[in-house]
């Protein structure tokens, strides 16, 4: 089915920064895991799994939309050198693709391909949850200190 | 916070290129004995500069003031 051109280009720009999204959390997962951080490396780990799911997702559609998925653009990866740095690149990350995800929301509403746009609220979904995560870990960070915090998280990686 | 992902320039180094007299993303290669090669982090590289030389570093100031 031929989808609408303006749907297409933003559901690639979506793509785009979920494979953004793959690569710079699986990055600051790995990290994590070889400080020896594997408690918070775990939990960002399977966000990075989440978004490929994510891309997957939108792959899909933009396939079924009779358009071709550029994988080829990546945007600039922000990768911290210590964990409050990846905690904030995190959410830095998040809240830009946030503001993406509601504009092409907005747009698919308005050129009434529902289903994009239902697809697209499921993506908000899960991006919400993960900056609900990343603020709850500021706030014990903030709460019992980042020395405390590391301990508390640290371990073996379990992927 | 890595600037350059290729060559693992940070906003540190940055910090320093710039104390050092660098204004430039050139400069900043140069002051850390490194080439520049994919080019993704010029743009970036030069808002930090300009960030670095207006006011002096906060971790937080300088990570929220790069726009994504
Ligand atoms: S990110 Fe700096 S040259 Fe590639």
């Amino acid at each position: 089915m031929q989808g609408d051109e303006d749907v297409l280009d933003h559901l690639n720009g979506i793509l785009k920064n979920e494979l953004t999204s793959i690569n710079q959390t699986f990055l600051h997962a790995r990290m994590l895991n070889n400080w020896g951080i594997g408690g918070l490396g775990n939990r960002v780990y399977s966000r990075s799994i989440r978004a490929m799911k994510d891309a997957d997702a939108v792959i899909e559609r933009v396939l079924f939309l009779e358009g071709l998925p550029s994988m080829q653009e990546l945007g600039k990866l922000w990768i911290g050198q210590d964990v409050q740095e990846i905690i904030d690149c995190e959410l830095k990350l998040e809240q830009a693709n946030l503001k993406d995800l509601r504009a092409a929301v907005v747009l698919c509403e308005q050129k009434r391909d529902y289903i994009s746009r239902d697809d697209l609220t499921e993506l908000i979904e899960n991006h919400e949850e993960y900056v609900d995560w990343i603020e709850a870990q500021l706030y014990q960070i903030d709460k019992m200190g980042m020395q405390n915090y590391i301990q508390l998280m640290s371990g073996k990686g379990e992927n | 916070m890595y600037i350059c992902l290729c060559r693992g320039i940070s906003n540190h180094d940055v910090r320093d290129a710039v104390k050092d007299g660098a204004q430039t993303a050139k400069c900043v290669f140069k002051s850390c004995g490194k080439k520049p090669k994919c080019g993704k982090c010029i743009m970036y590289l030069s808002d930090c500069i300009s960030q670095q030389s207006s006011e002096p570093l906060s971790r937080d100031l300088s990570l929220s003031r790069v726009t994504l």
